[in-house]
Order: structure tokens, then C-alpha cells, then sequence
């Protein structure tokens, strides 16, 4: 009996409208029982509006227009959908072009993978926009994007293209090169760096022949303009690294050449450094921190994490967002806001590490990472507050519809 | 009636009590292909219990029956796929060790296979399922029904029979050494299930001398107390044959109580599997036989039935087609000359026993159509063993029922319902 | 190259029954591919192209004339990617990953097994292509399985947007560079492949998956290329990608797509005025499976008329041979194939395959 019962179930959930062809002019109401927005202070009961994918309007005492589709959780609380400001995940291929070690033209967007499971974890997780990245096997590895986790079009999904140049130091971009033992190299991993050394040789290298091309004028391959820009100012410098020894050689490299607009990512050891890094006015992505070594090279490098580090960057006056970083998906976003609290980040804080900071460090807070009208209406619910570690996704809103719903377990993606 | 409605109707009729019988059902006015008897226009099939009821022209429907119009429509027994992976996870085709008859292919199907809804709208409602492709004794084979409830497995037959391979290879090569290593094993385990008997049987009697020799001699009423025996010269125990539980399958194979299923495909492969059932006179039956037909003769004289899996279908495995000299007219060269033949699809994959009709219809190319059918219906279930209770709409047997929008072997034509066991386990949706 | 596939054809063969004055089928249904089936029709071949169609047709002098009736005739099957009588290690010229002067041919041996096979299966033509693991090779032929093989040297170059054209120690081993040099490749007139393209060879965009086809479609609109898609992964996910588009989608033989259940894909694409093929990606499959993935198509929603035209004229402008190929008008090839039944119903056995007007298969009666 209860057999048929389930089979009947079954058949009455309805797939939910992320991918396929939902209307776009859908008017959706959202009660709760709180509404972090992040700009001002939260509301205790209300309604978020949203039509076409924006939110409309926020407050306590309006009326839902007819028609509208009524979403409430008792007692859940509204919040903006998380950001995960690098994530290094969903990709098709490799992350990298590995023939060269500088890649300053590479844009992640086209390694994208939207069909991948991670994404569709991510969505289940909250997070609702990631900044894609390319992977760390490059010194110069180009730039990534800023996407919704969830849609049924690559346009539709994207937020920002490029925005940055990513570097990487310390020895993850030695990875799979070697030294010829004998003969002809045959391979285009025979090639350097193979120690630190060189890979600030190869960043001094690649900084210096553009700075020169600039000074004397000449025609700049187009490789290069990334750098260009990024020398010129116009380009943030985001250094993927880990040890505090990196972030010191990172700072000298970019002193010598006159770059100042930087952002440091993953960097567990920057709390040694917070003070100089608050000095500078460099923003941290931090992460991975907390399920940690997650790739053997974390846990070959052995940084000297401590748990702490949220708490004292902060304290320094850092700006500080999260993000998963490399090696095994997306991370648990909000348990990490909650771990972030729990040592040491003050409340607002840890809600801006997986918001609003997030969205200014990636340049796209004009569209998410907080809730106030005429911004993409990308929301989670939980069922209590974020800061409370019995809380959980109840569902997942992105560009106005439902993404992910936990009671029927149903998500918007594909199969694979 | 939708199949809401359907599955709602049946709630109720469970409803109406733990005892309550289900609702009896009768397909009416369709072409009904019996396959055991003659094909019937404008027909019915009353199911009731599980069971076929009833088939025939003028069947009394009961009152209360739910009654299916079959108008236009095919009505033939549930399709058999004579070799095929469902239920099987992948790993489970891997082999163990090469000779491991005591191996059961039932301890390793997973009850919650997911292709099982696919399978079944291809009028499947039936599969042989063997493991263990490439072991020469891969261990017992099992006939199962092809469930629509995720974690109901019903097993119809737990050892169909013990499956074993020559010249089959490995890799995309095979020398002729080697199968002719195949051969010489698996004579070489018969032989020895048959020493193993011997000596059970030696250690039997020896036993018996022993406990005779070794009883105390007994008191009888009346009369003295014989001597006791004098001391020294006692016989040795004699030592049991430890368990031999590969033999022990054997014994049932040599025995004729399980058939001996051998896939062979090359004429030199399949005259060695015949020489086996010459030399140890077990039932054999032959599965691939992608070059039977060359020597039919050989295989009708011996009485011996072929499985022919794959029926050159490529899409289900390219590689099997390359095992022999594949033809497509292999099952009616079989035929023709007098042997039974089953279609098995031989898939790699488990949805690939969806393809049972389309093997049908190729076969369909050279066999009168009725034996194409049959090929995938009552000839299987013969050989497979399990003809009492599947293979044809005869009364009696399970209520496996399947009505195609057309001509059964047309495979443009789809299926609209499948019944196993008197339960409606698929019922095609019109497109929206 | 021409000298050496005729040679090669001849050994491969059945030896073709050469009919200098013509061929006249008549008596049984005809299917010409471009409207309704003839009944009692005609199909007229003079010097190896159809010359009549028809109902009343009558046969000049000293043309042969076989009687067909209550048989089936159609266009011969188009397949437009085969790697038929490729052996596997000759599949994928790795050391360049674009590689546009590639002579697809010469790796061919015409007398292997699947060769043979092949030419019952009612397949007439078919474009010969590589495996995947460059990202782009040719030049692909469209050849014939009949006595003047090579229908169109250059028909075709094989583009491959996905991961399986990346390998681990080549350039690219990314697909933002893969892209890229793809660009390039394709918009250089000078280079090998942008005269090739201009040359009037069709671009086969084959992709590993849904992603990826948003990958390719991007490719294809952004130089205009005259393309055909090789649809990889679920074609019922594509529907809405690939609806309203003029590009022909290929599709692999239905066993090759399994997570698309049901088979409904094709059906799907074709609901949408997709213009749909089917391709055998032989050896992954054989030939013959052109046929059966189509009428397994139908049974699984596919409008038989959208089935027999994936085969025929589907397969025609995916391999962009349309113009010579692919339905029974005056003035194309004379290929053609009479099935015992309809033509998609598989328990009917193709009984004759003529191409350019020669018999090439006759089946024997059992």
C-alpha cells in the first residue's frame, strides 16, 4: 500500500523551472519570518517581491499583487544567496592551458562545465553566484568569471567576464614540470619553474618585458594586454597563495613594478601578515581553512593554519570573503560563516565574508550580494538563522526562481 | 483511464482488504498471439490471481472485471530476452576465478536497478541473466521477471544453469591454444566432479566396513557374554573427501539436473561443446553461436538448443559481433534445420534487453514470422526451463502480457501496455 | 587516389553487375524522399543517374527491368560520419592537433569484414572521417560503397569541440585555447583549412555533450560556417538549444546515447523542425544500425517521415552532399535500396542495393 502511495507522490512533484522555460514575467512573493538584506538592518517579518528575476521591493506593509506566487517558511529567515568568491570547480577539461606557464588571455568562462554535479551541489548548498577561476598550475593563469550556479543559458548565468589577472605563487605552479634527465626534452612540462625561484623569475619576466613595451611604445601581443592593464591600474592582480612567505614576495614583486590594486586568495597564513596586508588595503578571499589539507599539496606546503584567521584579519581591519578554493567542489558555505563567528569574526562580518564583501572584492555588487530593489533577485532560505548551526537551506532562489527546494528534494538541474 | 486513475483504482481494490482478491482484467479485441496455439482475431485474455484465466474467442468476462480495449491492437505473451545484464551492476560482470561453478548470479543483482521502467515499455517482462562472460564455469544463471517496483526482485528461476565459455576472448584476441584450454578445463572439472563423486562413494563403503569392523560385538539375551575383542590391529578410520562445493554443482550438471549453458561462438569452439555433451551426456545448450548455422546438422542430431545472442546488432556489443563469422541469417539456418532456437540481445548494458524485438525482427528477415516470435517468447522459456509458467497466453500461466500499437515484430510500432503477474507494470502515456 | 580506390572497390566488393544501358525498378512502392510514397511506381537509372520517377515510366530499349512488386524502394541510406574500414590505430593522427591535410583515405583498407557487411545494409554513401582527438582534421571524404568510390574528395572537415580533443601533452590542453585556435584555424583563408572551408566542405562540429554544444553552436554562428552538428550526450536535452536553427544535427546510432531513455530524442529534435541525421561512428557501430535507430526512433514518438529523411536526405546535407544524394530525383545519383517491407520496418530484409545505377547487393533467397 504505502508502496502505491509513493509511487503516486512521485508522479505529483513537478520539476522545478531553473532550467526549462519558466516565464519570465512570473511575480514571486517571499514572507519570512526575518529578511537579512544587508544593506541597513534586518527586518523582523516581511516580504521580498520580485518580478522578472529582480526584487522589486522589500518591506512589511504591502500588498501581494494577485497572481503572485506566495512562497513562506515559518519562522525561516531570508538572506541574500551566498557567494562563493573562488571557486575552483564545474570545470570541462583542464582549468589551465598548461602548454605555456603565462596564460595572461585565458578566460576561465569557456571551461565552464553547467552541467556539472558540483554545480548542482553548490545550488543545494546556498550559494547562488561563484566566481570561477582558473586552476593554480600556471604562474599567469588569466582570468575567471563570475556566474549564477543555476540557469538555462550560458547568458543567462553569467555575471561578469574576466575582471582580473590571476597570479599564482608559491610552488603549486611547478606542478608536473621536471628537468630533462638526458637527451632532447620531449615533453613541454621540460620547462620552468620547478622552485619558487622560478616562478618569480617567470612573474618578474613576464611583468617586466610588458612594462618595458609599454615605456617604449611598441605594439603588445594580445596576450599581454592583460598585464598591460593590470600595470596600468586598470586590472585587479588577484595572487592565489598559502605560506606567509609568499605573501611577502608577492608584495615585493608587486611594489617593484608599481601594482598596487591587489587581492590575496586562499592565503592561510596571512593573519601573520594582517597588519601589512591592512596597511596596503588588500581584500582576502580566504579559503580553504577549515576542512584542511584537502590536495596533497596542502598538505605537502603545510601552512601553519590557524582557525583564527577570519577574526584577525578582520580585527586588522582586512576585508575578508570566502571562498572553496581548490581540490573537492563546493565547500559548506554557511557552516563556514558559522566557524568564521565561532572564532573570531564579529557577526556582520561573517554575513558580509559570504556577501556583500564578496560582491565588492569581484565587482559585481551593483547585481548581488545584497537584497534592495532593482537587484537580481538571488535569495536563500533558511530555516532559522544563519549563524545558528542547526540552520539549513530550506530553498534556493537564483534570478527569481526556484532553484532548489529541500522538502521535495527536487533540484533544477538536469540529470547528468 | 490514466495511470492516476489506474493506480488509484488499484489502492482501492487493496484497500478493500488484506484478503481482497485483485480486480480480474480482460484485453478485448485485439489480435491475440497465443504462440502455443493459434493466433485469435478479435480475442480476449482475462488475467485473474496472477494467472491467464482464460483465452479465446468468447470468454465470459466476470462483473467487476476492468475491461482494456485492445481494438487494432497485438496481444502477445511478455518478450523473453535469452541473455542479458539486467539487474546486474557493472562489477558483477567481472570474473572471479576462471572455473567457479558454484557461483550464483541471483548474489549479485541488485534489487533496485534503475533500467527496469525502460526495459519493461519495451515489452520485456522477462530476462536470463548470466554473470561472468569471460570465467569458463562463471557459476549459475537465474531467469528473473523484470519488476516495476524498485526493490522487488522476483527470482523465477534460481538456477537455470551453470554457465561456461570456450574461445570466448578476453581481450580482442584469442589464440587457438587457448580455447582449446578452455576445453580441456572444462572437461578436465567435469572429470574430476566425477572422481570427487567416485571417492565420496569409496569413502561410503570404506566407512561402512569400518563401523562394522569396529562395532562392539552384541549381547545376546540368553547366552554368555561374547569375548572382548583382542587388542591391536584396529583398522583406520577412513578420512572423508573434504567439501567440494565446485563439484557439487557439477554433480547436478552431469547428473541432468541443471543444464550446461556454453557460449561458443567459432565451429571449432562449438564442436567441442558438443563433444562435451557426447562424452559426459549432460544437457547442453549452446549460447552465441554466431557460426552455429554452418554446422546445424551437428547441433540437431544432438538435440542440443542455441541461444543466439548477439543477433547482429552492433549497437549493443560491437566487439561480440567479432567473435565468430557473424551472419544474419544464422537463427533461420538453425531453424531450418530443426533446432530450437532463442534470441538473446547479449547487451553489455542492462537497458540493451530493450532491443529483444528489434533482435526479433532481424531474425524476422529469413524465420517465418510466428518462429521469430517464438524465438523470443516459448522457446526461450523451453529451454530456459520455465515454459509452465511463461513463453505464452496459456491458462494457467503467469499473467506476463504485453498489447503493441501493430505488428509485434514491427518495432515502429510501440507498446502500449505490459502486464507481469497480472499487474499492469507499464502503460504508455500519449504525447502531449 | 582515384586508381587506387577503384581497385581497392573492386577487390572489396561484390562484384558490380555493370549495366552500360540502364535500370529500371518497377512494380513496388517508391519512396523518393521528397514527398508521399508511390504506389506502383517506377524509378528510371541511365548512366548511373535517375532519370525518371514515377508512375508511368516506360523502359528503353536494352535496359534491364526488375519487378519489384509488393516491395518497398528508397533513396539509398546517407551515412554522414562513418570510420568504416578505419582499423582502430589508424583512427586519430595525434602529433598536430589541428591537422587539415590529412588524406582520410589513405588509411582506409577496403577488404576488412565490416566493409563487406556494410554493403547490405542499404548505406549507399557515406563521409569518412577520423576519430576525435584532434580538434580539427581533414580533408574528409564523401565516398560510395559502388565502383566510382570517391563521390567528394573534399566533402568534409571534422571539428571536435570537447574534451576528448585535448590531450595531455599538446597544445591545447584547455577548451578557452581549444576555442581559440580553433578561431583561428577556421578564419585563416590563406591557411590550409580556411581553403578547404571556402572549397565548399562542410564543417562536422562534433561535441562530447550538452555543454559543449553551446560551445560548438558558438563556434559555428561566429564564422558563419557551413556546419553540421554532431550531437553528443542526450539529444532530448538539445531540443530547445537546437530548435528553429537551419543546421543539421547528427545524431549517433541509438545505442550510443543510452541516457536518453526512452529513445524520444530524435522524435523531439524533429518536432522542432530540427533537420536530423543518424550517423554509425563505425566502427562503434555498424551500418546496419542506421536503419534499426530509425525505426526504434519511430516507435519511440519519431514521425516515419522525418525517420526516412534522417536517413537519406538528413544524411545528405550533414555530409553536404545533397545536391547528388539522398532522395530519388532526376538528375541525382541513381542509388537505391528495395526492402521487402516498408522501408523502416527491420523484419523486411533489404533485398537490393544499387548504386550509380550498378547492382552492388543482391540478396540470396534462403
Amino acid at each position: 500500500m504505502s508502496r502505491m502511495a509513493a509511487g503516486v507522490l512521485a508522479v505529483g512533484v513537478t520539476a522545478l523551472a531553473c532550467a526549462g522555460p519558466a516565464s519570465a514575467a512570473d511575480v514571486l512573493a517571499v514572507k519570512a519570518a526575518h529578511i537579512i538584506t544587508m544593506v541597513g538592518p534586518p527586518l523582523d517579518g516581511g516580504t521580498v517581491l520580485i518580478r522578472d528575476g529582480k526584487v522589486v521591493r522589500i518591506g512589511r506593509d504591502f500588498a501581494i499583487p494577485e497572481g503572485a506566487a506566495l512562497i513562506e517558511v515559518e519562522g525561516g529567515t531570508v538572506m541574500p544567496g551566498l557567494i562563493d568568491a573562488n571557486a575552483m570547480f564545474a570545470f570541462r577539461g583542464e582549468p589551465n592551458e598548461e602548454s605555456e606557464e603565462i596564460t595572461p588571455d585565458f578566460e576561465v568562462l569557456q571551461a565552464i562545465d553547467r552541467d556539472s554535479p558540483d554545480l548542482k551541489r553548490a545550488v543545494q548548498l546556498g550559494i547562488t553566484t561563484l566566481r570561477v577561476a582558473p586552476g593554480n598550475a600556471n604562474v599567469i593563469a588569466g582570468s575567471g568569471a563570475v556566474i549564477k550556479s543555476c540557469g538555462p543559458s550560458l547568458e543567462s548565468v553569467l555575471v561578469k567576464e574576466g575582471g582580473q589577472l590571476k597570479v599564482v605563487m608559491g610552488n603549486d605552479s611547478t606542478g608536473g614540470n621536471a628537468t630533462p634527465r638526458s637527451g632532447r626534452p620531449t615533453s613541454f612540462y621540460y620547462r620552468q619553474p620547478t622552485t619558487r625561484m622560478g616562478v618569480v623569475w617567470l612573474l618578474r619576466q613576464a611583468l617586466f618585458r610588458v612594462k618595458t613595451a609599454l615605456g617604449k611604445g611598441e605594439a603588445l601581443t594580445p596576450s599581454d594586454t592583460a598585464i598591460a592593464e593590470a600595470l596600468k591600474g586598470k586590472l585587479p592582480v588577484e595572487i592565489s597563495l598559502r605560506s606567509a612567505v609568499d605573501v611577502e614576495t608577492a608584495f615585493e614583486v608587486m611594489d617593484e613594478f608599481g601594482l598596487r590594486r591587489l587581492v590575496l586568495v586562499g592565503c592561510p597564513e596571512g593573519y601573520k601578515l594582517s597588519r601589512e596586508i591592512a596597511r596596503r588595503g588588500v581584500p582576502v578571499i580566504l579559503g580553504p581553512l577549515y576542512a584542511y589539507p584537502r590536495t596533497w599539496r596542502e598538505a605537502s606546503e603545510a601552512p601553519d593554519v590557524s582557525l583564527n584567521s577570519a577574526g584577525l584579519l578582520a580585527q586588522a581591519g582586512v576585508k575578508v570573503a570566502l571562498g572553496s578554493g581548490d581540490g573537492g567542489g563546493p565547500v559548506d558555505l554557511l557552516a563556514w560563516v558559522v566557524l568564521t563567528h565561532r572564532y573570531g569574526l564579529p557577526r556582520e562580518a561573517a554575513l558580509a565574508a559570504v556577501t556583500t564583501n564578496a560582491a565588492d572584492i569581484l565587482g559585481v555588487a551593483d547585481r548581488v550580494g545584497s537584497l534592495a530593489p532593482g537587484k537580481d533577485a538571488d535569495l536563500v532560505i533558511l530555516t532559522g538563522d544563519p549563524l545558528q548551526a542547526t540552520s539549513r537551506v530550506d530553498k534556493v532562489i537564483v534570478n527569481g526562481r526556484v532553484a532548489y527546494d529541500a522538502q521535495s528534494g527536487a533540484s533544477a538541474h538536469g540529470e547528468g | 483511464m490514466g495511470p492516476t486513475a489506474l493506480l488509484v483504482a488499484a489502492q482501492l481494490a487493496m484497500a478493500a482488504g488484506e484478503e481482497a482478491k485483485p480486480t480480474p482484467l480482460a484485453i478485448e479485441g485485439g489480435t491475440v498471439v497465443t504462440v502455443a496455439g493459434e493466433t485469435i482475431a478479435a480475442g480476449t485474455v482475462l488475467v485473474a490471481d496472477g494467472k491467464i484465466a482464460a483465452v479465446g474467442r468468447d470468454v465470459v468476462v466476470p462483473e467487476g472485471a476492468r475491461r482494456i480495449d485492445a481494438t487494432g491492437k497485438t496481444v502477445i505473451p511478455g518478450l523473453i530476452d535469452a541473455l542479458s545484464t539486467l539487474y546486474l551492476p557493472p562489477q558483477e560482470l567481472a570474473e572471479p576465478s576462471a572455473i567457479a561453478p558454484e557461483f550464483r548470479v541471483t548474489d549479485g543483482l541488485d534489487a533496485y536497478a534503475k533500467d527496469l521502467e525502460e526495459v519493461l515499455s519495451y515489452g520485456v517482462t522477462a530476462a536470463h541473466v548470466a554473470a561472468g562472460s569471460r570465467g569458463l564455469l562463471a557459476g549459475a544463471s537465474a531467469v528473473v521477471k523484470v519488476s516495476s517496483q524498485p526493490g522487488v526482485l522476483p527470482i523465477l528461476l534460481d538456477t537455470a544453469a551453470v554457465r561456461g565459455q570456450i574461445g570466448v576472448p578476453a581481450g580482442s584476441t584469442i589464440s587457438s591454444l587457448d580455447r582449446l584450454g578452455n576445453y580441456t578445463s572444462i572437461r578436465e572439472a567435469l572429470l574430476s566432479a566425477r572422481d570427487y563423486e567416485w571417492a565420496l562413494g569409496k569413502y561410503e563403503r570404506e566407512f561402512t566396513r569400518y563401523t562394522q569392523k569396529t562395532a562392539e560385538p552384541k549381547a545376546e539375551e540368553g547366552k554368555p557374554p561374547p569375548p572382548p575383542k583382542p587388542p591391536g590391529d584396529k583398522p583406520e578410520r577412513p578420512k572423508k573427501p573434504g567439501p567440494d562445493y565446485s563439484a557439487d554443482v557439477l554433480l547436478r550438471v552431469l547428473h541432468r539436473e541443471v543444464p550446461l549453458l556454453i557460449e561458443a561462438h567459432r565451429v571449432a569452439d562449438i564442436l567441442n561443446a558438443l563433444r562435451l555433451q557426447d562424452e559426459f551426456d549432460l544437457r547442453l545448450i549452446l549460447l552465441g553461436g554466431s557460426e552455429a548455422g554452418k554446422v546445424a546438422e551437428e547441433i540437431a542430431r544432438r538435440n542440443v538448443p542455441v541461444i543466439v545472442a548477439p543477433v547482429s546488432l552492433s549497437m549493443v556489443a560491437p566487439s561480440k559481433l567479432r567473435y565468430g563469422e557473424h551472419s544474419r541469417t544464422n537463427a533461420a539456418q538453425l531453424a531450418r534445420a530443426g533446432v530450437k532456437v532463442a534470441l538473446g540481445v547479449g547487451g553489455d548494458d542492462p537497458f540493451d534487453s530493450k532491443f529483444v524485438r528489434a533482435s526479433a525482427a532481424v531474425a524476422a528477415e529469413d524465420l517465418p514470422r510466428d518462429q521469430a516470435l517464438r524465438a523470443v517468447t516459448l522457446s526461450a522459456a523451453e529451454i530456459l526451463g520455465v515454459a509452465d509458467h511463461i513463453g505464452s497466453l496459456t491458462e494457467g500461466k503467469d499473467a506476463d502480457v504485453v498489447v503493441v500499437a501493430g505488428d509485434p515484430l514491427d518495432v515502429r510500432a510501440p507498446v502500449d501496455l505490459v502486464l507481469v503477474d497480472g499487474q499492469i507494470a507499464y502503460e504508455r502515456r500519449a504525447a502531449g | 587516389m582515384s586508381t587506387r580506390w577503384l581497385a581497392a572497390g573492386t577487390l572489396a566488393l561484390l562484384g558490380p553487375v555493370a549495366l552500360g544501358a540502364g535500370l529500371l525498378v518497377r512494380g513496388g512502392t517508391v519512396w523518393t524522399g521528397t514527398g508521399e510514397a508511390l504506389e506502383g511506381g517506377a524509378v528510371l537509372i541511365r548512366d548511373g543517374k535517375v532519370a525518371a520517377v514515377g508512375r508511368d515510366v516506360t523502359a528503353p530499349q536494352g535496359v534491364r527491368t526488375i519487378d519489384v512488386t509488393g516491395k518497398h524502394v528508397c533513396p539509398g541510406f546517407v551515412d554522414p560520419h562513418s570510420s568504416l574500414g578505419l582499423p582502430t590505430w589508424e583512427m586519430d593522427e595525434t602529433v598536430e592537433a589541428v591537422a587539415a591535410e590529412m588524406p582520410v583515405d589513405a588509411a582506409v583498407w577496403m577488404d576488412r569484414p565490416e566493409v563487406r557487411d556494410a554493403v547490405s545494409s542499404g548505406v549507399t554513401t557515406l563521409v569518412l572521417a577520423p576519430g576525435g582527438a584532434n580538434l580539427l582534421v581533414g580533408p574528409c571524404p564523401a565516398l560510395k560503397l559502388g565502383p566510382s568510390p570517391v563521390l567528394k574528395a573534399e566533402a568534409a572537415i571534422k571539428v571536435t569541440v570537447g574534451p576528448s580533443a585535448l590531450l595531455w601533452d599538446r597544445k591545447p590542453t584547455s577548451l578557452p585555447a581549444l576555442l581559440d585556435m580553433l578561431r583561428g584555424a577556421l578564419s585563416d583563408t590563406e591557411g590550409p583549412v580556411g581553403r578547404l572551408v571556402a572549397g565548399g566542405a562542410i564543417a562536422q562540429v562534433a561535441c562530447d555533450g550538452l555543454a559543449d554544444a553551446e560551445r560548438a553552436l558558438g563556434l559555428i554562428d561566429g564564422l558563419h560556417l557551413k556546419a553540421a552538428l554532431l550531437l553528443g550526450g542526450a539529444p532530448s536535452r538539445a531540443v530547445d538549444l537546437l530548435a528553429g536553427r537551419d543546421l543539421p544535427v547528427v545524431l549517433p546510432s541509438l545505442a550510443l546515447t543510452p541516457r536518453d531513455k526512452f529513445l524520444v530524442g530524435p522524435g523531439q529534435l524533429a518536432g522542432r523542425g530540427v533537420k536530423v541525421a543518424f550517423a554509425s561512428f563505425a566502427p562503434a557501430t555498424q551500418e546496419a544500425d542506421l536503419r534499426t535507430s530509425a525505426a526504434l526512433a519511430v516507435g519511440a514518438g519519431m514521425s516515419p517521415a522525418a525517420a526516412l529523411r534522417a536517413l537519406t536526405l538528413g544524411g545528405a546535407e550533414a555530409g553536404g552532399v545533397a545536391d547528388r544524394v539522398g532522395s530519388l530525383e532526376i538528375g541525382k545519383d541513381g542509388d537505391l535500396v528495395v526492402a521487402a517491407r516498408e522501408p523502416l520496418d527491420l523484419s523486411g530484409a533489404i533485398e537490393l542495393v544499387v548504386v550509380d545505377g550498378e547492382i552492388i547487393y543482391e540478396r540470396v533467397p534462403q
